[in-house]
C-alpha cells in the first residue's frame, strides 16, 4: 500500500499539465477539424519526450496510476479534445500494440507517439447500443485482400482520424481492419449531435466494398477478450476525462468564490458556498483515488479490474456531473460564459455517462458481479 | 501508488472475520433487541487481541501496524458485528486507551493500558458537553489544582461506554480563561468520589453501546492522573482524529460490505413474478450503489491509515474528506439495502433496519458533516 506518487511520477503529471497548458496558450478552434488534427499531432509530439505517450503504446509500459493522473491533468486543461486525443492513443494504439503484428506495431505506434498519426476505433453499430448484440460489419477474404462492408456509428474522433480501426466479423470470429479514413469505399460523415459536442469529432462511418490488405488486418481475435479490452481501455479514457473535468470545474468555482465579492465579502465566506465547494472537493478526491486504483488493478492484472473499473466509471462520471452542477450554482451567471470550465464539465459529464459502458449498463454489470 | 494489502494482513483479516462470526455475531440480535452492551463479546475481543493490537506486547498488545489495526475494525463490520459494539470498541481502544498510551506517563501506561488492551477493564472518553459539542473550546467542565489533587466539576454528554466504564479519560479546563490551550486530560476511575454517570441514553441506533452523561461534583483525583501536560488536552484530542477517521470508520466500511453481501444473498433467493428479484435491473442498480460506496469509502479510510502508518503529520483535509464522505454518502446505500429487503428490511429480523439506524451516527459522531465541510472549505 502506498498512497502517494513518487517524485518521478509527480514530475510526469506536472509536465503533462504544463505542456498541454502551453499548447493551449497558442489558441485554436477545437471544432475546426484541420486545426484540431494538427493540434493533436503537436500535442502528442510535445508530450512524447515526457513518457506520457508510452503507456499502452510502448511494449511493457502499462497504463499506471501515474499515467491516469497525468491523463487527468491533460483532460482538465483540454476537456474538449481530450477524448478524441486519448481514444487515439489509449484505445486505437493499444489495440495495435496488443493485437498487431510486429510490422504493424513498428509502422503505427511510433507514428502515434510522434503525433504524425491519429487513430479512432469504430465499433458501435446501429443495432449494437449495448453489449452482446452481434456486429454486422464483416470482412470477406479475397485472393489479395479483404473486402469490408458495414456501418459504424458514434465513432469518437472519426472526423479527424487518419486511420480507423474497424471492428468486424472475420472468418468465424472477430477482427480489426485498419483503414485510412480517406481510402476508397470509406465515407465518414459528421454525426448528428448538438454543436457543443463538435470537438469530439464524432462521425458515422460507412464502408462499401472497402479493400483492406492482409497487412492491415488484426486477428482473428477472441471476441470476448477483444470486447473486454476495448471496454476497459475506453472506460479508462472516460474515467480520466471525468476526473479531469471535475477538477477543472472545482478549480474554476473555487477561484470565482474567492474572487467574487457579494455583501462586502468573498462569496466563499458564505457557508452555503463553502460547503458546496467542500462537497465538490470530497467527490473529486474520492474520484481521483478510484481512478488511480482502477488503473493500478488493471496494471497488476487483478481479477477485480473489470468490476472495479465499472464502479469507477459510474462514480466518476456521475460525480463529475454533480460537481459541475454545483460549480455552476456557485458561479451563477459567470458559469454560463463561453468556454467556462463548469459549463463544459457539465455537458461532457453527461456525455461520459453515456459513452463507453453507460452508467446504466455498468450498474447492471456490477449488480451481476455482486450476485455471483 | 499502489493499493494492495500484504498477504499477512489479508490472512489476519480473515481470522478476525472467522472469530467474529463464531464468537460475537451469534449474540448480536439478543443484545440489539434488549439494547444492552455485550460484555462477553467485548472480553473475547480482548482475549483475541483486537482491543489493543497496535500497542507493544509489553503493554498487552501485539505490535500491529496501523493498516492491520484498521483492517481488524473493517473485519468486525464485515462479519456482521453491530455498530454499537464496534463503536464501543473504537471509543475504548482509540479514544481512551490510545491516548493514555500515547501521552501518559510510564506509570499510567503500565497501570492502565494492559488491562484496557486485554478487555479486563472498559474505558471511555469524555470530551463533549451538553453545551459544547463541535465547539470544544467552550467546554465548562473545570479541573482546579489544589495541592496534589485536581478537583473536577462539570458534566459530559453522549459518552460512549459511559455507564459501564471502569475509567474515563476526561477533558477539562485547567485554565478557563484560555480557549483550546486551557484544556487538559485526566484519568478518572470508576468509584471516585464525586464522579457519577447518568442513565443510559435511549438512542436511535448503536443501541448495544451504552451511552450516558458523566457528572463531576467536587471530584478529587490525584495530580498524577493528569495525562500529558496541562493545556495540551486539545492537541491530544486532535491526535485521535487519525484513528477516528480510519479505525473508527473502518467498521462502517465493513458494515457496508456486510449489507451488500446480505442484500445480494436475499436478492438471489427472494422470488417475485416468477424470478429472483436480483434479476430485476432496479435491484442490480441498488446493489451496485452499495458496492460503489463501499469501494470508494474504503480508499479514503485506508488513505488516512497509510498516512498514519508513515508517521506523517495529520492531514486535516484528507481526514475531513474521509469523514464527510463516509457520513453523507453512506445514507443512500444503507437505505438501498432496506429497499432491496422490502418489508423484511423494515423488520428487525433481517438486520438491515439496525444497520441503517447504526449508520445514521456516521454524519454526526466524532464531528458532524457540517463541521467537516467547514474544515474543508477553510482549507481551500
Amino acid at each position: 500500500m502506498h498512497y502517494e506518487f513518487s517524485e518521478q511520477e509527480q514530475q510526469l503529471i506536472a509536465e503533462a499539465g504544463k505542456i498541454v497548458n502551453q499548447a493551449m496558450a497558442a489558441g485554436f478552434d477545437p471544432s475546426d477539424l484541420r486545426q484540431a488534427r494538427d493540434w493533436m499531432g503537436k500535442l502528442a509530439a510535445g508530450l512524447n519526450p515526457t513518457g506520457y505517450m508510452d503507456a499502452g503504446l510502448k511494449t511493457g509500459t502499462p497504463l499506471t496510476a501515474a499515467t491516469m493522473a497525468a491523463m487527468e491533468a491533460v483532460a482538465g486543461a483540454l476537456p474538449k479534445l481530450f477524448m478524441p486525443f486519448e481514444m487515439s492513443n489509449r484505445v486505437f494504439g493499444r489495440l495495435v500494440e496488443k493485437y498487431g503484428k510486429d510490422v504493424q506495431k513498428q509502422e503505427i505506434l511510433a507514428a502515434l507517439q510522434a503525433g504524425s498519426l491519429v487513430g479512432a476505433v469504430a465499433m458501435s453499430e446501429t443495432a449494437m447500443n449495448v453489449v452482446n448484440d452481434p456486429l454486422t460489419t464483416k470482412g470477406v477474404k479475397g485472393p489479395d485482400k479483404f473486402t469490408v462492408n458495414g456501418e459504424k456509428g458514434f465513432v469518437i474522433g472519426a472526423e479527424t482520424a487518419d486511420m480507423l480501426a474497424v471492428v468486424g466479423g472475420l472468418d468465424d470470429g472477430l477482427g480489426v481492419f485498419l483503414i485510412e479514413r480517406t481510402a476508397p469505399g470509406v465515407n465518414v460523415t459528421k454525426a448528428d449531435v448538438v454543436s457543443e459536442y463538435a470537438p469530439l469529432h464524432i462521425g458515422s462511418v460507412k464502408l462499401e466494398n472497402c479493400g483492406v490488405p492482409e497487412s492491415r488486418v488484426l486477428g482473428p481475435v477472441d471476441v470476448n477478450r477483444l470486447l473486454a479490452d476495448l471496454r476497459l481501455w475506453e472506460n479508462q479514457v472516460l474515467i480520466a476525462a471525468a476526473v479531469g473535468i471535475m477538477g477543472a470545474a472545482l478549480f474554476a468555482a473555487t477561484a470565482f468564490a474567492k474572487g467574487h465579492r457579494s455583501g462586502g465579502k468573498p462569496v466563499i465566506a458564505y457557508q452555503e458556498v463553502g460547503f458546496k465547494l467542500a462537497e465538490m472537493l470530497t467527490l473529486t478526491q474520492t474520484a481521483q483515488l478510484m481512478a488511480y486504483k482502477a488503473a493500478w488493478l488493471a496494471e497488476t492484472g487483478d481479477r477485480e479490474t473489470a468490476v472495479f473499473t465499472d464502479c469507477t466509471k459510474v462514480f466518476c462520471s456521475e460525480s463529475a456531473e454533480e460537481t459541475a452542477g454545483s460549480a455552476l450554482r456557485v458561479m451563477s451567471a459567470a458559469g454560463l460564459k463561453p468556454d467556462n470550465y463548469a459549463d463544459i464539465a457539465y455537458r461532457y459529464a453527461k456525455f461520459i455517462q453515456i459513452a463507453g459502458t453507460s452508467t446504466e449498463i455498468a450498474r447492471v454489470g456490477i449488480g451481476d458481479a455482486v450476485l455471483k | 501508488m499502489e493499493f494492495g494489502f500484504t498477504r499477512e494482513q489479508m490472512m489476519f483479516k480473515k481470522e478476525v472475520i472467522k472469530f467474529a462470526k463464531k464468537e460475537i455475531v451469534p449474540r448480536v440480535e439478543e443484545h440489539e433487541l434488549t439494547g444492552t452492551f455485550d460484555m462477553e463479546s467485548f472480553r473475547k475481543m480482548g482475549e483475541f487481541g483486537i482491543l489493543g493490537m497496535h500497542f507493544p506486547e509489553a503493554y498487552g498488545g501485539q505490535g500491529a501496524d496501523v493498516v492491520t489495526t484498521v483492517l481488524a475494525g473493517e473485519a468486525l463490520g464485515e462479519a456482521g458485528v453491530d455498530g454499537g459494539l464496534t463503536l464501543s470498541y473504537g471509543a475504548h481502544t482509540f479514544l481512551c486507551a490510545d491516548t493514555i498510551f500515547s501521552h501518559g506517563t510510564e506509570e499510567q501506561k503500565k497501570k492502565y493500558v494492559p488491562g484496557l488492551a486485554r478487555g479486563e477493564i472498559l474505558g471511555c472518553m469524555g470530551l463533549t458537553e451538553p453545551d459544547a459539542g463541535s465547539d470544544v473550546a467552550s467546554m465548562k467542565t473545570t479541573a482546579e489544582k489544589k495541592g496534589d489533587k485536581y478537583v473536577l466539576n462539570g458534566s459530559k454528554m453522549f459518552i460512549t461506554n459511559g455507564p459501564l466504564a471502569d475509567l474515563a479519560l476526561v477533558y477539562a479546563k485547567t485554565d478557563p480563561e484560555k480557549k483550546h490551550d486551557g484544556i487538559s486530560a485526566f484519568i478518572v476511575e470508576k468509584g471516585t468520589k464525586g464522579f457519577s454517570t447518568g442513565q443510559p441514553l435511549k438512542k436511535m441506533g448503536c443501541r448495544t453501546s451504552a451511552t450516558s452523561e458523566l457528572f463531576f461534583q467536587d471530584c478529587e483525583i490525584p495530580a498524577e492522573n493528569l495525562v500529558g501536560q496541562e493545556g495540551h488536552g486539545f492537541l491530544m484530542a486532535m491526535q485521535t482524529v487519525e484513528w477516528d477517521r480510519s479505525a473508527l470508520l473502518a467498521p462502517m466500511i465493513g458494515g457496508a460490505k456486510y449489507i451488500l453481501e446480505k442484500s445480494a444473498d436475499y436478492a438471489g433467493k427472494r422470488e417475485q413474478f416468477g424470478k429472483a428479484i436480483g434479476e430485476f435491473q432496479a435491484t442490480k442498480h441498488k446493489l451496485a450503489n452499495i458496492k460503489i460506496f463501499y469501494e470508494a469509502a474504503k480508499l479514503l479510510v485506508y488513505r488516512i491509515a497509510w498516512y498514519k502508518s508513515q508517521g506523517r503529520p495529520l492531514n486535516h483535509l484528507a481526514a475531513a474528506v474521509a469523514k464527510l464522505f463516509v457520513g453523507d454518502w453512506s445514507l443512500g446505500p444503507f437505505n438501498d439495502a432496506i429497499l432491496i429487503h422490502g418489508g423484511y428490511g423494515y423488520c428487525h429480523e433481517y438486520i438491515m433496519e439496525g444497520a441503517f439506524r447504526d449508520n445514521r451516527l456516521a454524519p454526526l459522531g466524532g464531528g458532524t458533516s457540517d463541521i467537516q465541510k467547514m474544515i474543508i472549505s477553510r482549507m481551500m
